[in-house]
């Protein structure tokens, strides 16, 4: 809560006194989402080496990832404003990088969105041994969102040893 | 087209059209609406010295204008494509690579934004 200028009333953030409980479900989420999507990734590394016979394994963990990437980013969304004004008026003037890094991690993250959508909208509409040409961007997309996905996990848990609350 | 093509071809076109919208709006100083997280309310002006949170409108704005010129495509392709059309793997290849030659550079610009912004280099 902060107190306004004249102290007139106290102004509250949303959720705000959720905020540490949704903070460790993100993380919670965040478990799942890196072990489906690293799980994944094993999936389409044997597709490059021509090996198909964990096909199903690898659609299960893609619906996995995609489930949980929308947990991660809905929570995240939502504890963003209390983030923003406690956490980040911290940052702001003592670590302007970390901020930066911060700032990169939510840009990604919503162009991760767009890729998530498709990458499992995609998987949904192919089978890897029978259209191989798929892979062309199949592959890719999986490379790159364990890129983004693995820095937001970086980014998110050194901030969070930085400053995690402000209780 | 056949589904899987379809999928492919549409999925191409949101990830970088959702890529070039987001960018667009620090490239063209889009006014997206801004949530001010003490006031409670959503502007579409940055009101200096209030915290505000422009990162879901411009979100917001890459997604619908994204979804919308994704959504024409497909109508076009479903109106101009028989249901036999099919992709051929040089066109599929492609796609793909256009598709990455616009999101890596969205990706590198919007670090380099940021970094430049916060004196990281």
């Amino acid at each position: 809560m902060i107190a306004s200028s004249d102290d007139e009333f106290i102004k509250t953030v949303f959720l705000e006194n959720c905020y540490v409980f949704l903070l460790v479900v993100h993380l919670l989420a965040t478990f799942v989402l890196i072990g489906s999507m690293s799980h994944n990734l094993l999936g389409v590394v044997a597709y490059c080496r021509g090996r198909f016979e964990r096909q199903a394994l690898e659609k299960r963990n893609a619906r996995v990832f995609f489930g949980s990437y929308v947990v991660v980013y809905v929570i995240g969304c939502v504890i963003y404003p209390a983030y923003r004004v406690y956490i980040r008026q911290y940052f702001d003037p003592q670590l302007p990088w970390a901020t930066g890094l911060f700032e990169v991690k939510e840009h990604w993250g919503a162009l991760a969105t767009a890729m998530v959508l498709v990458y499992y909208l995609l998987r949904k509409q192919f089978q890897p041994s029978e259209d191989r040409s798929k892979l062309a961007l199949y592959v890719p997309l999986c490379f790159l969102l364990n890129f983004i996905v693995w820095y937001k996990v970086i980014v998110g848990i050194w901030l969070t040893i930085l400053k995690g609350s402000w209780l | 087209m056949k589904k899987a093509d379809l999928t492919y071809l549409v999925g191409s076109v949101f990830i970088a059209l959702t890529s070039l919208f987001y960018c667009s709006t620090i490239w063209f100083s889009i006014a997206v609406p801004r949530y001010y997280p003490l006031e409670h309310t959503w502007k579409c002006v940055n009101q200096k010295g209030l915290i505000s949170q422009g990162w879901y409108g411009m979100q917001g704005f890459g997604f619908l204008a994204a979804g919308i010129a994704t959504l024409l495509v497909y109508l076009a392709l479903k109106r101009f494509c028989s249901p036999n059309t099919a992709l051929t793997p040089t066109a599929t290849r492609w796609i793909s690579v256009i598709t990455l030659l616009i999101v890596l550079p969205c990706m590198g610009y919007l670090l380099c934004h940021e970094f430049v912004r916060w004196n990281i280099f």
